[in-house]
C-alpha cells in the first residue's frame, strides 16, 4: 500500500465496527426519530439488551424510564446543539448494571450540515464514584477531627502558600479561612517576632525537615499570643514532597510560669549568694578570733605558770611547805585552763573544717585506736570485741576523732572494772538504716541526766573521779551531725553505757 | 672566740614570754647571748644594720628565735626577708608560736624554718625545749662550720 491510497478521514467499515465493538464504553447512535441505529456490545451488556430488541426503534419506547432524564438533552443533540457531559446516577435500571455512568451526547450530521441524528457515548464511572466519595469521607473525617481538635492546625503546599486552617485556627484569629490562606496568616504574627518566623519557615521548606519555632500570633482579641508552632513535611505515596501540616499550641502561660520560675530561681541564687557570702564573713571573722584566742588566752596561762615554776626552783628557800603547795596548785590551774582553750579551739575547728567523705572500715580505726589505748596503759587488763567489717562513708580523719573519744570514754569509764569489757558493733535501725554502737561494762550514768551528755562543758562525773574537760561528746555530736547522723546514749549507773550513732540519715 | 657566748635574736613581743625565755636558757645554764627585737622591724634592722644600726657591722646571730604575731612587721615577713637575702639566708631559724593552726606550720616550713615550736603552757616543758635547740643549734662546733 502507498501512502496516498490510505485515506486519513476515515478507517474502512469493519475496523471501524471493530473499533466501535471492542471499546470499555457503551456507544449508540440515534436517527432524527430517535430510533436506535447503532448498539454495541458494551450497551448490550451495560442495559441487558441485546442489538436485535433495540435497533430500529424507538430509545424511548424501549426505555420508557430514560424520558425523564434524558428526553430533553437528546432531543436537542438530534436538532443538532451539542449537549453537555452529563453523569447520571442509574442505581436500580430495570435491566442490566445498577451505577454510575457519564453519558456524552453528540449531534450526527449530514455531508451539507443539516441535522442526522445524534450519537452517545456512555462511560462506567462505578469505581471512580466509589473512590471519590472514599476520598471525600476521609476528607470530611479529617475535617472533623481537625477542627475538633484543641490545637491550631494549618497546612501548606509546596510552595509554601497555606490552603488549609482548621476551626481552632480560625476562631484563635476570627479572621476566615480566605484571609488566611495564602501568607494572609503572617500578618498576624507580632512585627518583632515576623522575620525570624518567616526565615525559619523558608529554611525548613527548602531543607524539608522538621521545625519547631515560638512567635506571638495576634488573637481574635487584638492581644499578642505566644505560640508553639510546629511543622512536619508532607510527602505523598511516592516520595514526592506536598508541603508541610502543622500544628500550634497557646504556650503564653507556659511561658510565663517559666519565666516566673526563672526568677524566683534567680532570686534564690542571689539569696544563697549572699548567704554563702555572710557565712565566709562569718567562718573568716570566727577564725580570727579562735587564732587570737589560741595566741593570746595562752600567754598569760605561760606566764603563771612559768612564774610559778620559777618562783618555786629559784626561791624555794624562801617559801614554806604550803607556799610551795599553793605554787604548784596555781601551776596545775593554769595548765587546766590552757586544756580547756585547746579543746575548744579543736571543737571549733571540726565545724569548719571541710568534709571529704570516702568509703571507711570503721571497725579497722576502731582496732588502731584500741591498740593505741592498750600501748598507753599497759597495765590495764580490758576485753575488746570489734566487730568485723563496719563500712561506712563519712571523712575518715573526722570519724577517727570521733571514735577516739567514745572508746577513749569507755576505757576511761571502766577503770574501776576487773572485768573491763568494751564492745564496737553495729546493726540495722527500725527504718533499716546501718548503725554502729560501742558499748561498755562501766561506771554508766543515770538516763534522767542523758539530755546533759552531748553538751560542750557539761560532765556528769566529779573530775576528780575521772579527768577529762567535758568536750569529748560534745565534739562526738558534732562530727555525727556534720555526717547528717544522730547520736543517741543508753545507761545503767554502774552497770554500763551504750552510745549509739548512725551516719547520713537523711538522703541517699 | 674562746669566752663569747652563742649569740641569739629572740624576736618576741611579750615581755613576759622574752624574760621566761631567757630564764629556762639561764636555768639550765645554757650560754646564749640574748638581744631581744619587741617587733619584727627591730629584727630587721638588728639583721640587716639598718635604722639605728645604720652604719653599723652586721651581726650574724647563731640563732633566730621568732615568734609570729608581732606588730608592725609580723614574723613571716621577717622570715621572708632573712631566706631572700644572701647575707642572712644561711641563719638558723626556730619559730617560737602561740598558735598550733597548721597552716602556720606550713607556711613558714615553706619558707624554710630549722623548727616549730609551739610554745608549751608547762614550763618543765618549755625549758626541755630550750636544752634541744641549744643542743643542736648552739654547738660550737655547729657554729664554727656554718661561718
Amino acid at each position: 500500500m502507498t501512502p496516498d491510497s490510505v485515506p486519513t478521514t476515515s478507517v474502512p467499515k469493519d475496523l471501524a465496527e471493530q473499533i466501535l465493538q471492542a471499546g470499555v464504553n457503551g456507544i449508540f447512535s440515534l436517527d432524527e426519530d430517535a430510533r436506535v441505529t447503532l448498539w454495541n456490545r458494551r450497551m448490550e451488556q451495560l442495559c441487558g439488551k441485546p442489538g436485535a430488541e433495540v435497533l430500529g426503534k424507538a430509545l424511548f419506547d424501549v426505555f420508557p424510564f430514560l424520558e425523564k432524564t434524558e428526553g430533553d438533552v437528546l432531543r436537542r443533540a438530534i436538532r443538532g446543539e451539542p449537549g453537555p457531559t452529563a453523569r447520571r446516577d442509574f442505581p436500580q435500571p430495570p435491566h442490566g448494571r445498577a451505577g454510575f455512568y457519564e453519558v456524552t451526547y453528540e449531534p450526527l450530521r449530514r455531508e451539507d450540515g443539516s441535522p442526522a441524528g445524534a450519537f452517545a457515548i456512555v462511560r462506567d464511572v462505578t469505581e471512580q464514584r466509589r473512590t471519590e466519595e472514599m476520598l471525600e469521607e476521609s476528607e470530611s473525617r479529617f475535617r472533623i477531627m481537625a477542627d475538633g481538635a484543641p490545637v491550631l492546625l494549618w497546612m501548606a503546599g509546596q510552595d509554601g502558600n497555606c490552603s488549609f486552617f482548621n476551626q481552632g485556627w480560625l476562631e484563635f484569629t476570627g479572621r476566615t479561612l480566605e484571609m488566611e490562606a495564602g501568607v494572609g496568616w503572617a500578618g498576624g504574627v507580632h512585627p518583632e517576632d515576623f522575620q525570624h518566623c518567616m526565615h525559619l519557615y523558608m529554611n525548613a521548606f527548602v531543607e524539608r525537615r522538621d521545625f519547631r519555632m515560638e512567635y506571638r500570633l495576634r488573637r481574635a482579641d487584638g492581644q499578642f499570643r505566644w505560640i508553639l508552632d510546629t511543622g512536619r513535611p508532607r510527602f505523598a505515596s511516592d516520595g514526592s514532597f506536598e508541603g508541610y501540616i502543622g500544628s500550634c499550641i497557646d504556650i503564653t502561660e507556659l511561658r510565663e510560669s517559666a519565666s516566673a520560675l526563672g526568677r524566683l530561681n534567680d532570686e534564690l541564687e542571689d539569696r544563697v549568694a549572699s548567704r554563702t557570702a555572710e557565712m565566709t564573713h562569718a567562718n573568716a571573722e570566727l577564725e580570727a578570733f579562735s587564732y587570737s584566742v589560741s595566741h593570746d588566752l595562752r600567754a598569760p596561762l605561760r606566764a603563771i605558770d612559768g612564774f610559778s615554776n620559777i618562783l618555786l626552783e629559784l626561791h624555794a628557800a624562801k617559801l614554806d611547805e604550803s607556799g610551795r603547795h599553793y605554787l604548784t596548785r596555781i601551776s596545775k590551774g593554769a595548765q587546766r585552763m590552757g586544756e580547756l582553750i585547746d579543746d575548744l579551739l579543736d571543737l571549733a575547728r571540726l565545724t569548719r573544717s571541710e568534709m571529704r567523705p570516702t568509703h571507711v572500715d570503721l571497725s579497722d580505726i576502731a582496732r588502731g585506736i584500741v591498740d593505741e589505748l592498750r600501748r598507753a596503759d599497759p597495765g590495764r587488763q580490758v576485753e575488746f570485741l570489734v566487730g568485723d567489717a563496719m563500712p561506712a562513708v563519712g571523712d575518715a580523719r573526722l570519724l577517727r576523732i570521733a571514735l577516739e573519744n567514745l572508746l577513749g570514754n569507755a576505757w576511761k569509764f571502766t577503770k574501776a572494772r576487773p572485768d573491763a569489757r568494751i564492745e564496737v558493733g553495729s546493726g540495722l535501725t527500725a527504718a533499716g538504716r546501718p548503725y554502729y554502737f560501742i558499748r561498755d561494762n562501766g561506771a554508766g550514768f543515770d538516763m534522767a541526766y542523758a539530755n546533759k551528755l552531748f553538751g560542750a562543758f557539761q560532765r556528769l562525773h566529779r573530775e576528780s573521779e575521772y579527768e577529762g574537760t567535758g568536750i569529748g561528746l560534745a565534739t562526738v555530736a558534732r562530727i555525727v551531725h556534720r555526717h547528717g547522723g544522730r547520736i543517741w546514749a543508753e545507761g545503767v549507773p554502774d552497770r554500763g553505757a551504750t552510745f549509739s550513732f548512725t551516719l547520713k540519715e537523711n538522703g541517699a | 672566740m674562746t669566752a663569747a657566748e652563742p649569740r641569739v635574736l629572740l624576736v618576741e613581743d611579750n615581755h613576759d614570754d622574752a624574760e621566761m625565755t631567757q630564764m629556762a636558757f639561764r636555768m639550765d645554764r645554757i650560754p646564749a647571748e640574748f638581744t631581744v627585737a619587741r617587733d619584727g622591724a627591730e629584727a630587721l634592722d638588728y639583721l640587716f644594720s639598718t635604722g639605728p644600726r645604720a652604719g653599723e657591722p652586721l651581726l650574724q646571730p647563731a640563732l633566730v628565735l621568732l615568734d609570729l604575731k608581732l606588730p608592725r612587721v609580723d614574723g613571716i615577713e621577717v622570715l621572708r626577708r632573712l631566706r631572700a637575702d644572701e647575707r642572712t639566708r644561711r641563719i638558723p631559724v626556730v619559730v617560737l608560736s602561740s598558735s598550733n593552726e597548721a597552716a602556720d606550720a606550713e607556711t613558714t616550713e615553706e619558707i624554710g624554718i630549722e623548727r616549730y615550736v609551739r610554745k608549751p603552757l608547762d614550763f618543765g616543758e618549755f625549758r626541755r625545749a630550750a636544752r634541744l635547740l641549744a643542743d643542736t643549734w648552739l654547738r660550737p662546733e655547729v657554729r664554727r662550720g656554718d661561718a
